[in-house]
This record gives C-alpha cells, sequence and structure tokens, in this order.
C-alpha cells in the first residue's frame, strides 16, 4: 500500500487506512500519493493535468480490471488499430519520394562511400524500383509497390523522420513496441489498456493478430505484459489461429457446463464466505464470467463469413493468392474487433527473420521479395481504412501504420537488396485527431537519414498516449527500483500532427 | 531512467511528511549516504511484549507493530490449513490425505506444538523443498533456456545451472558461499554454479556495424552488472550506465568500475567439470590406443604412395618454383564434407627474401569467381583478398559444387607460394588446384591431388582422386581414413569434454566510462572495483598487472559475502519473507535504495539478517525461524476491524491468503491425478513444439505442446524455459517471461486462466487419470468423497457433499475434478 517510490514512506496509520483493498495488481493499484492525492488536487484545481510529472496510477478494480477508465484529459482517439510491418519496410521504395536518387543511380552514397552497416558494406545508389507518381489532391508522391494505400494518401500523416536505437530486428521491433530494446517491457498495447482497460467487456481488451506467415521477430515479446499485471497481456488471435481452450472439452454440451458452472460458483460462494472482503477471490470469481462471456462472444466477432460479399471483395479476402487472403480475413478481423470495442489491436505483416522470405528483411532480392509482400499488404490495408471510415470508425480509431527501422538507399555489396538503416525512415497515422494530407518530418535528399524535425520512437509513442488521453510522463508503473514508463526517460509529443 | 522531478512540491497536503526534492532531480548525496540500507545491521532485541500469543523474536516485532498500529493478531490456523499451507508454501505441493492423517495422529499422540516443529522439520528434509525454492532464485536471476531478442536460441546446456540451485537449497548452501559459486564457482568446482553469469537474455544476432556491435557487448555486460546489483545488493546500479545515478549514492564511474569486474565473462559454453567429465577423459587413452595402428597404417600407405601430409583444415600452404604471372587461379573440386566451398583468405607471396602477399585488393590486385552466395552482405569474393582473417567477412561459392577464384595483379609478379586460409572448419578444399596464367595458358603450379587424405576427409572413395595410386588402395585409403575419422571426432568431442552455457572466463578488456553510455564515446579507463559509497577492495588495487577474471569476480563475492555486509543479508531474508508471506518487509525486494519501499519491520527485518549471518548464512535456519512463529501459523480468514486497517494484511494481522504461482498449481494438479513424475535434474522437457525448419535453432512461431504426454508430467521446474513463450494455460498464470528480472511476480486474474483450466487438453487428460483413480470406489458418492479429500485435503459439507454427488451422479467423477481444481480453495494458499 505504501507506494513505493514516493521519497516518503511508510505513512502513518492514517495514510494506511485510506488504503483498505489491493492484492490483485500487487504495485498497481492506488498508491498514497499517487493517484488519490492527484484526482484529489486535480478536483480542487491545485494542479492541472499538463503541469503534473507524477506517476498517476490508473484506478483498477480487481474485480473488473477491464472496465474502461478515463485517461488523463479528454482522448481525441478511443481505440488504436498498429499495423506492423515486420523486416524494416524500405522508406526508399514506398513513401519517401527522393529525385537526387535517380541521378546517384549506381553511384556510391557521397560522403558514405563503403560505409559498413548491419550486414556489412554496401555498394551503390539504387534508385527506387517502383515508380513514383503523385496522389490525391494533396500530390503526395508515393509509389506504385503499394497503389491501394497509395490512393488513401488524403486520409494520411506521414512522418518520414524517424530514427531507432537499434539497426537489428530484435532490439529494434522491441523498441517499436515496447520503448525498450530489451525483452521483458510492456508492449504500447499492455500499457494502453492497463491505463484505459476496455469498452468491451466480453472481448479481450488487447488482441494481437499474427501475421499468417507465422510470429513475429520478437515473438510474444510484442504483446507480453512485461512486469504489468498478466491482465494487461495481449491476446494473440488471428483468423488462422483461434483463442485457445474456448471450446469445452468434447461431449459436454452447454447444459451439462451450465451445470459445471453452477457447482464451481457454489463451493466458491461457500468458501467466499469463510474470506469476506478478499477481491482477489471474487476477482477469480468474475473472471470464470467473463470467460464464459467470451466463450459466447469471441466465434461471433471472428465469424469473417457473415460478412457481404462486396466487403470481403474489396479486402481481397478471397484473393487466389492465399497469404494475402487470409491477411485480409486478419484485417477484416481487426475492423470488427474495432466495431466491438477492443481498446487495442496490434495487426502483424509479416513474420520472423527469413532472410526477406516471409517478412521485408529484403537484403537478397528486394524487387522480387517486394512484389510479392506488397500485393499481401496493399489492398487489405487499405480496404481497413476504408472500412473504418466508411463506418464512421475513424472518428474514434487511430491507425498507425509502424515498421521497426528502414533500409539503405544503396544495395548491399554483392546482393539485390538493402540494408537496414535506423537513422531515418517512414511510419503513418491516420484517423483520429491526426491531420490528413500531411507529412512531417524530412530525410536527406537521398533518404539515408532523418535530418528536418528529427523524431525517436519516444516522441512516437508519446504522440500516440496523447492522442489517447494519456500524458507519457505521468502513465508509470514502477518496477525493480525503478518508475517505468513507456517512453523511458524520454519523449516529446509531435504537437504539429495533431488537428 | 528513474522518473526525473522538476519542481518544488509542497507534499503538505498529506499531512505527514515535508520533503523537497532539489530542483535538478537528486536530494543531496548526504541524503543518499544516509539511506537506512546502507547503515550496517543494527543489533537488536526483540521488544518485550505481554502476550502469551507468541512463540519467539519473529513475533514479538510483529506483535508490537500491531500494537502500535491498534490491531491484534489472529488465532492458530485449523491444523488442516496449516499442513496444508506448509506444504504450498514449502515444496509447492499439496499433503496427501495419508500425510494429513498423519499429521492429525501427531497431534493426538503428542501435541500441537510439537507435531506441527516435526512437520516442519520433514518439509525441510524434503527434496521437493529445493525444487519450489530454486524456482524463487531462478524468478529473481531470470533464467531461462534460450537467449531471447530476435534468434532466441535454445540454450540446451543451461540447466546444470537450475539443478544447481536445486541441490544448493536441498543442502542447505550456506548463502555466502552460495553467492561465491555462482560468481566464482570454476575456482571451486562448482562450474555449474556460474550459470548465474550468463543468465540474461542476449543477442545473438551478428552486427557488422562496429558502433552497434560494441553497444551489443555493452548490453551483455550490463545485463550482467545489473543481475548482480539486483539479486545481492537490492539496488539499481545499472542506472549509472548513461548518466550518476539520480537517487542513490551511484556514479557513472561507480557502474563501470563494477562492468570491468565482469568483462572477462563472455556468454559461450565452458567444460562442466565432474563425473562426466571425468569419464569422458578417462576413455581418452584408450580410444587413442586404438586410433595409432589405423595412424600407423596410414602413414605407412603415404609413404609407400609417395603422397605429401595432408592439408591442415585451418589454413594450408603451397610451395611452388618461382614463376613470373599477371593471375592465379584458385579452383576447387570438391570441399571435404561436400560442403558449398567457402574462403576466409586467398595469400599469394612474391617470390624472393622481402616476401609480400601481392594478391591483397591494397596493393591493386583484384579478384572474380564463379559466383558468390547472395546470404546477405559478407559472403563476396572481394574478402578473400582484403588481408582480414577470422573476419565475419568471407567468400562463398553460389552453389553447391566445383567453384572457382581468380586473383589478377596490377602488373607481373613472381610468385613462389599460396597460403589458403578457411572461416569455419567445414566445408574445406580438399580437391584443388592452383594455376597461373602463362602465356595465355593456365599452368598448374600445385594441386592436392598428390596429398594424404585429411583424417576428417568424409568424400566416398569413388569421388577421390590421388596421382599414382590405383583405385583399389584408395577405396582402402578411403575407408581407413573414414574410420579413423569417426574415432577422431569422438576423441575430439570427448577431449572438450561436457560442455554447459555457463560462462566463458577470457582475459578481461580495458573498461573504459562511456560518455552518455555510447560506446563510440568512451572516457576515462577504470579498474574494477565496487561502488566507492561502499570503500574498496584492496586486493584489486594497486597491483602491478590488471587483475585476472577470477581474481576480479573472487574479491567482488568474498565482499558480498561479509558478515557486516550491509545489503546481502537483509536482501536475503526479505526474499525468503517474501515467498512465505506474499509481500517482503521491503516490499521492493530487489530495490532497497531510495525509491525502494520502506521496510515495515526495519527492526525485524535487522534482528532477522544477524540472525542468518549467526547462523551461519543457512536458508533453512531463517525458515525455521519463521514457519516455527505464532505468526506463519495465523488463520488467514479476514476480520472485519482489520481489513478496514490494513487490507494487505502488511502488517501481519493474519496470514495473507494468495492465489498459488503457475508451478504450484500445475505440479498440484499432476499430484493429485496421481501421475506426477518425480524424476529429479537432468535436461529439461520441452513446452514446444516448432515448425519444419525451425527445429534447431530459434523458437520463431514455437507452438505450445498441450502437455498431454507423460513426458511432460514432471515438476514443472523441469520444463525448459523458453524467453517470450508463453507456455499452454500455466503461463497465463503470470509466469515471468525471463525477460526482466522478477523477484516479484505480479499476480492477476484472467479469462484466458479460466479457459485453460477448463477447457485445454491437459485438463481433460488429468481428469481422466484422476478418475480412474478413485475407480477402485464403486460407488459415486465414495468416489467424490475420494477426490475431494485428495484435492482439497478434508471432508465436504453436507450441502456440498449434495452438489457434488448429484454432478457425479449426472455427469461422472471426471466433472468433480474438474470442478474442483477450479476453485478458488484449491487455487489459493490460505
Amino acid at each position: 500500500m505504501l507506494d513505493e517510490k514516493t521519497p516518503f514512506q511508510m505513512p502513518s496509520v492514517h495514510g494506511a487506512r485510506l488504503l483498505n483493498r489491493r492484492g490483485f495488481l500487487g504495485h498497481a493499484t492506488t498508491g498514497l500519493g499517487s493517484i488519490a492525492l492527484a484526482s484529489l488536487l486535480q478536483e480542487q484545481g491545485f494542479l492541472s493535468a499538463d503541469e503534473s510529472s507524477d506517476p498517476d496510477r490508473p484506478n483498477i478494480d480487481p474485480t473488473e480490471p477491464y472496465l474502461a477508465r478515463r485517461g488523463h484529459f479528454e482522448p481525441a482517439a478511443r481505440n488504436v488499430v498498429v499495423i506492423q510491418c515486420v523486416g524494416a519496410l524500405s522508406q526508399i521504395d514506398t513513401f519517401d519520394y527522393k529525385p537526387e536518387l535517380y541521378k546517384l543511380d549506381g553511384q556510391p552514397l557521397p560522403g558514405h562511400e563503403r560505409l559498413v552497416s548491419f550486414q556489412g558494406e554496401n555498394g551503390n545508389v539504387v534508385r527506387p524500383l517502383w515508380e513514383f507518381k503523385p496522389r490525391g489532391q494533396s500530390g503526395k508522391m508515393i509509389s506504385e509497390l503499394t497503389p491501394h494505400i497509395a490512393e488513401l494518401a488524403d486520409e494520411i500523416c506521414f512522418i518520414h523522420s524517424l530514427t531507432s536505437k537499434s539497426n537489428a530486428h530484435g532490439p529494434g521491433e522491441s523498441f517499436m513496441t515496447t520503448g525498450f530494446t530489451s525483452d521483458g517491457f510492456p508492449g504500447m498495447g499492455a500499457w494502453i489498456t492497463y491505463a484505459l482497460g476496455t469498452e468491451n467487456q466480453d472481448l479481450p481488451a488487447f488482441v494481437a493478430i499474427e501475421d499468417p506467415r507465422g510470429v513475429p521477430q520478437t515473438g510474444a515479446n510484442n504483446w507480453n505484459s512485461g512486469f504489468l499485471p498478466a491482465a494487461f497481456q495481449g491476446t494473440p488471435f488471428s483468423t488462422t489461429k483461434p483463442i485457445r481452450y474456448l471450446t469445452s472439452p468434447a461431449g459436454l454440451g452447454e447444459a451439462d457446463e451450465g451445470k459445471v458452472r453452477d457447482t464451481l460458483r457454489f463451493l466458491n460462494e461457500q468458501h467466499a464466505n469463510k474470506f469476506l472482503g478478499d477481491a482477489e477471490l471474487s476477482a477469480r470469481v468474475a473472471s470464470y464470467e467473463l470467460a464464459a462471456r467470451m466463450q459466447m462472444s469471441v466465434p461471433e466477432a471472428a465469424s469473417i463469413d457473415s460478412e457481404p460479399d462486396y466487403l470481403r471483395t474489396m479486402y481481397g479476402a478471397d484473393d487466389p493468392d492465399h497469404i494475402k487472403a487470409k491477411f485480409a480475413r486478419n484485417c477484416i478481423l481487426a475492423r470488427r474487433l474495432i466495431e466491438r470495442g477492443v481498446r487495442f489491436v496490434q495487426l502483424f505483416n509479416g513474420a520472423y527473420a527469413s532472410g526477406g522470405a516471409v517478412n521485408w528483411d529484403a537484403h537478397n532480392y528486394i524487387e522480387n521479395q517486394y512484389n510479392f509482400h506488397a500485393n499481401v499488404l496493399d489492398q487489405p490495408v487499405a480496404a481497413l481504412l476504408k472500412d473504418l471510415k466508411q463506418r464512421g470508425l475513424l472518428e474514434h480509431t487511430l491507425v498507425v501504420f509502424c515498421t521497426e527501422f528502414g533500409r539503405m538507399p544503396m544495395f548491399q555489396k554483392g546482393t539485390f537488396g538493402r540494408d537496414h538503416n535506423a537513422r531515418g525512415f517512414t511510419c503513418w497515422l491516420a484517423g483520429a485527431g491526426v491531420k490528413s494530407a500531411f507529412s512531417y518530418g524530412a530525410t536527406d535528399e537521398f533518404g539515408f537519414q532523418a535530418v528536418d524535425n528529427v523524431v525517436t520512437v519516444h516522441d512516437f509513442h508519446a504522440t500516440i498516449l496523447h492522442l489517447l488521453g494519456l500524458d507519457h510522463e505521468r502513465l508509470t508503473f514502477y518496477h525493480n527500483g525503478i518508475e517505468r514508463r513507456l517512453t523511458d526517460v524520454h519523449g516529446a509529443v509531435i504537437r504539429e500532427v495533431l488537428v | 531512467m528513474p522518473r526525473t522531478r522538476h519542481s518544488l512540491v509542497p507534499w503538505f497536503l498529506l499531512g505527514t511528511l515535508v520533503i523537497f526534492v532539489l530542483a535538478d532531480g537528486r536530494t543531496t548525496l548526504a541524503d543518499e549516504m544516509n539511506h537506512w540500507s546502507l547503515k550496517p545491521v543494527q543489533a537488536v532485541v526483540p521488544p518485550a511484549v505481554e502476550n502469551d500469543w507468541g512463540r519467539g523474536p519473529v513475533d514479538a516485532f510483529v506483535l508490537r507493530r500491531l500494537d502500535d498500529e491498534g490491531l491484534g493478531p489472529s488465532a492458530d490456523a485449523e491444523p488442516g490449513t496449516l499442513i496444508r499451507r506448509v506444504y504450498l508454501d514449502m515444496l509447492g505441493l499439496p499433503p496427501t490425505p495419508g500425510e494429513i492423517e498423519e499429521f492429525a495422529r501427531a497431534i493426538r499422540d503428542t501435541d500441537i506444538d510439537q507435531a506441527y516443529d516435526r512437520l516442519v522439520d520433514r518439509v525441510l528434509a524434503s527434496p521437493r523443498y529445493g525444487e519450489r525454492w530454486a524456482q524463487h532464485w531462478l524468478d529473481v536471476v531470470r533464467f531461462a533456456e534460450s537467449s531471447g531478442s530476435e534468434i532466441n536460441q535454445w540454450s540446451m546446456t543451461s540447466w546444470p545451472y537450475r539443478d544447481y540451485v536445486i541441490r544448493a537449497f536441498n543442502t542447505d548452501r550456506s548463502y555466502d558461499q552460495f553467492i561465491f559459486e555462482q560468481l566464482a564457482g570454476d575456482q571451486c568446482e562448482e562450474d555449474a554454479a556460474t550459470g548465474f553469469l550468463v543468465a540474461g537474455p542476449y543477442d545473438r544476432v551478428v552486427n557488422q556495424d562496429p558502433k552497434f556491435k560494441a553497444l551489443q557487448r555493452q548490453d551483455e555486460l550490463d545485463e550482467i552488472v545489473k543481475a548482480n546489483s539486483a539479486t545481492f545488493l537490492g539496488m539499481t546500479i545499472e542506472c549509472a550506465r548513461c548518466h550518476d545515478h539520480r537517487f542513490d549514492p551511484f556514479t557513472q564511474r561507480d557502474y563501470y568500475a563494477m562492468q570491468a569486474i565482469f568483462s572477462g565473462v563472455r556468454y559461450k559454453e565452458r567444460r562442466l567439470r565432474g563425473e562426466e567429465n571425468d569419464r569422458w577423459q578417462g576413455q581418452l587413452p584408450e580410444l587413442d590406443a586404438r586410433m595409432t595402428p589405423l595412424r600407423e597404417q596410414l602413414e605407412t600407405l603415404r609413404t609407400r604412395e609417395e603422397l605429401r601430409p595432408a592439408i591442415d583444415l585451418d589454413e594450408t600452404e603451397e610451395r611452388f618454383e618461382p614463376v613470373e604471372t599477371t593471375s592465379l587461379r584458385f579452383t576447387i573440386e570438391a570441399t571435404h564434407d561436400a560442403g558449398t566451398a567457402h574462403l576466409d583468405e586467398l595469400e599469394v607471396w612474391s617470390a624472393g627474401d622481402a616476401s609480400v602477399n601481392v594478391a591483397l585488393s591494397e596493393n591493386g590486385s583484384t579478384v572474380t569467381s564463379s559466383g558468390h552466395a547472395r546470404g546477405g552482405g559478407g559472403k563476396h569474393h572481394d574478402y578473400v583478398i582484403d588481408g582480414k582473417r577470422k573476419w565475419d567477412n568471407f567468400w562463398r561459392a553460389d552453389k553447391l559444387g566445383p567453384a572457382w577464384l581468380q586473383i589478377d595483379f596490377p602488373r607481373p609478379m613472381e610468385i613462389d607460394r599460396i597460403v589458403w586460409a578457411t572461416r569455419f572448419l567445414k566445408a574445406v578444399p580438399a580437391d584443388y588446384r592452383a594455376e597461373v596464367l602463362q602465356g595465355g595458358e593456365w599452368i598448374v603450379v600445385s594441386h592436392s591431388r598428390d596429398r594424404m587424405l585429411n583424417v576428417y576427409d568424409k568424400r566416398n572413395a569413388e569421388d577421390v582422386v590421388l596421382e599414382g595410386v590405383v583405385s583399389d588402395d584408395v577405396r582402402y585409403m578411403t575407408k581407413l581414413t573414414h574410420e579413423l575419422g569417426e574415432m577422431q571426432r569422438e576423441y575430439d568431442r570427448l577431449e572438450i569434454g561436457p560442455q554447459a552455457f555457463l560462462g566463458k572466463f577470457e582475459e578481461p578488456l580495458v573498461t573504459q566510462v562511456l560518455d552518455r553510455g555510447d560506446p563510440g564515446q568512451p572516457l576515462e579507463k577504470i579498474s574494477p572495483a565496487i561502488p566507492v559509497v561502499f570503500g574498496s577492495i584492496r586486493s584489486l588495487e594497486s597491483q602491478e598487472k590488471p587483475p585476472s577474471s577470477a581474481d576480479r569476480r573472487i574479491a567482488f563475492a568474498r565482499w558480498l559475502g561479509a558478515p557486516t555486509h550491509p545489503l546481502t543479508a537483509r536482501v536475503m531474508v526479505n526474499r525468503i519473507w517474501q515467498h512465505h508471506f506474499g509481500t517482503g518487509i521491503v516490499d521492493t525486494p530487489s530495490d532497497f535504495g531510495t525509491m525502494g519501499a520502506r521496510p515495515t519491520h526495519p527492526k525485524l527485518l535487522d534482528w532477522l539478517a544477524s540472525d542468518f549471518v549467526q547462523s551461519g548464512w543457512s536458508i533453512k535456519h531463517v525458515h525455521r525461524r519463521i514457519l516455527r512463529s505464532s505468526t506463519f501459523r495465523q488463520a488467514s480468514t479476514p476480520r472485519t476491524d482489520a481489513i478496514q486497517i490494513d487490507g494487505d494484511s502488511r502488517l501481519l494481522w493474519r496470514f495473507p491468503p494468495r492465489r498459488l504461482a503457475a508451478e504450484v498449481v500445475r505440479d498440484s494438479i499432476l499430484s493429485t491425478s496421481g501421475t506426477l513424475d518425480l524424476r529429479m535434474y537432468g535436461p529439461g522437457f520441452s513446452f514446444f513444439k516448432r515448425h519444419a525448419g525451425h527445429e534447431k535453432n530459434t523458437f520463431a512461431d514455437a507452438i505450445p505442446r498441450e502437455q498431454t504426454d507423460s513426458a511432460s508430467w514432471r515438476r514443472m521446474i523441469y520444463g525448459t524455459k523458453i524467453r517470450q513463450e508463453s507456455v499452454a494455460v500455466f503461463g497465463e498464470f503470470d509466469c515471468p517471461d525471463a525477460g526482466q528480472m522478477a523477484p516479484k511476480r505480479s499476480r492477476s486474474t484472467t479469462p484466458l486462466q479460466a479457459l485453460g483450466m477448463l477447457n485445454s487438453p491437459f485438463i481433460s487428460e488429468q481428469v481422466k487419470h484422476f478418475s480412474r483413480r478413485v475407480q477402485g470406489h464403486d460407488d459415486t458418492t465414495r468416489q467424490m468423497l475420494r477426490v475431494f479429500s485428495i484435492v482439497l485435503g478434508r471432508q465436504p459439507s453436507p450441502q456440498e457433499s449434495f452438489r457434488l454427488t448429484q454432478l457425479a451422479r449426472l455427469q461422472g467423477v471426471e466433472q468433480v475434478c474438474r470442478v474442483l481444481w477450479n476453485t478458488n480453495e484449491f487455487l489459493f494458499l490460505q
């Protein structure tokens, strides 16, 4: 109860009396000097949200940990879909148009001849392999690699000046999802559901949709809860990989299961009578009720086949390319989940390390590999964005399109592909709270490194949290001596991209 | 890393204490040094209390504290509750109905206190104890058997450390020795103990970018510093990697001085000495004796056939008559193991006294090849003339089969030898020739067909051509070589000995302070030392040459194990306390710094710490103190008055009930169903299967196994621990993912736990075994009663009995098993 990290410790009995129920979350629930104090101060107008840098723990009811909670201020977005391109998508060949590269084609990169990067030495500059064209009313230059997404240029807010702390996939991917390059930190989805709960109590609050080709490079580290309570970990769940143990064991009908549940409830009630006031016990009883509801509601949410034909066609859900069809179905699932109030959906495009065969890591033959991967990505993602918009869901949903880092304007020595580049890459946002038809930040004339309005992954995270009504400096959790944040001790909201 | 404080905030609103934090975010150093945990452990006398509730010093402290808050303790728990509590807490398994009955009988025969003390002795002597309590330690040091990060490779030889920890707990290894062994077990024949040093995650990806490569090594060392700091000191020294610690008295120099203690530690395998190693070494002379006649026979044949000695797999020199040429071609017809040809370096040396390598690209030579692999950078043929050996960049041919390299010199050169070197001891050129260009024709200057077969050569006889040797003889020589080769490989394996992932100790490199933690910005050099706030270690100072890796680790371990150390004993007794009561006296078990929690019972903590040291650092002694206390023996049921004042039971007015850990839940299910396999030690069972193509290496796309096979019905601690990956069903119960240290597990309640416990194939399978176990009784009611007493260790109430009999009659006793495993009573320690 004692709020471990405030400088005054071991409060008086008076302090202890304020805090009479915890158990469920270990450190997480209200602590002295945290939310109780903060909300007291706020009510009395002593402290405005923006000025405070003090931790502000969510007030979580252990029996209903997923109840929707208010953030630090009024949010622009209620839900998030993150589309994560695994393996490092080339900015050079997609969204970051650099005419200079056509002139330099076949020559060394000025000032960086024989540069040694992740896999070794680099060769000469190779111009974008797909043609760039002006798009939409804004005339934004986007390549032919993703023609469907390109059509939606006017909906998108591009950030061209992202930088990463690592040029290796594992640390880079962890950094993009958790804010740290090492394993074991909670991902964005865990932080956000820890802070805000969710609107639909019958579905998981945070769903991680794996690519049909497999899990991302750092696997479950993307959706694990790290040191946050396990309640806030993502539930991996896709159209090809259903939630485990959702159906009762064979041979048991609904009536039989009803009796089993009734008996269990009876025994737990008998037991609880001896432990009146122990929240952890009632939380467990409640979790069985929620599990029973999930058994009904998850299959319904996942029934892609109930979607009309025109919509399936729009997404490409019946495409002869099986991978594309499956990814398209995952995109439909993402929309259905958002529609039903799921707080955070993390949708992966691309799988584990493979030399570019099943993700965007094209070291060797970028042209063939990207044509294949872009075909899987493009139409379904564009359809998701359009579908969200048509249904009005984009008004309260933030779409984040990201990748762990970018690629070099050169080909690697001796290959037909591009090496890793953490110095500058492109991600984009769309939907609630962000400007559309807008581009922020820039790389140099070669698309090689960010030079203008340089953005860190921490800034990117701070901005996403801000859009959800959360102050990234106040969303904290104490772990092993450190008041942890998604943004470590860095990050600033990119105000320019906000509406 | 810790949050910074910007503003002067008057905390008067709390009405308790006023603290000002300096504007730069640091309290003054004097305050930090004055911090309670850095002061010596106090000699404390237990308070005198007038109450017959207590049974010893522990209770006196607890009672005094309760008294201060106007609270009273609870009465003793029922014997049935107590034996269950002791078993689950100490052994991680519930008592059997027989053991419960035995306890009841002992109470009748003697009295409760005597019977209970004997029970305590019995659990402390049980080998199940080490299997339960080792897990707590493994959590703290985030032990796992895969590397984590992108590659997350399975380390098949990490388990000896897990076994070491279990043994150490079971044999009550004194804690100072336990520390010493984990830091310097290589110095005291406890090799497996140093698994501690490399228990953390690390990135196996090869990064060629020098900046990121250096950072990778820094991250490896950081894990070691962090583990030592958190585990033994309960401090967060790692916060000083980039800047002086914001809250505790550690400077950036302290961080790098501590890093220097471990700078020789590498994340590699090492020989695991012991019985198996001795056995292997013992086999060598005999094997060598069996090889000798073969060797001699082959040597005789070699001399008879006038063959030159075999090539060296690592590097081979070929000399020839001086010849002037502009180009040299090296053709590889076959490699020794049929792998794709590769070379690290191909040197061509000029004739005469001042011989130089004329092949070097820096001297103007160029190279072409039959083709190079495109599997990422670094396989280009340019790398065979870059003058860099054993570098990550080497040439590999684009396909299997014959391949060639051609070096063109800028002008005619007189040459008389070549040296070729491989990067790996695989795919070594075995059938090759070197040719030079003369008058438009290629002239062979040297080749391998007049050389004896290398002992490791695996080529089939029909693929081997030896100049002047008839095919029958070639066949015979190949056969002998294969026989000898097989023995040689076995000899090599035995000679290296059993290898385990316990860290390898190399000469420490120079350690430098890094500006902002950036390896690209090194500052002053620094010697190994403990943080200045703790003083210094003389043996690490004023030496003429830098201390060895072992010297550094030994000195550090001895310092930690000093009886006067302010932190070592406090931190450990607090961990023990935490696992008995759910929360430590200090609620932040790996942070005793100023950002950590204050002890709820500071005097008790110091008393326990002194008592621990005086007992000879005996962990079992501390257990006994705690288990025998009235505090531990209290009922866990809530009292309205007390729960309103202290809902978390931090002050211990009752025994705090809590949900069992994943391991205890799983082990208890197996134990009650009668399927638990109690085999101890050795390689673990696997919780995962992997997709085709990924069997060997990474855990990318690992598929959780449903654990329906009896091989996985050992205790959970023997399941191979894979970082990042969550185990089916039980992973949901807050199993740490071993990325970060987990001195304290979160304890959450999720619907996925319920789904797994009700519907998983594991549960269905166990239900089957359990119901079979009670089928001896034909009567459904008796079957139900038997199940009930095995699971919950008591008799059901009449209503419970009625409801469960009904369920058993309608749906079979299987459903009774399933329901009971899901009850709060089964899943909670109370």
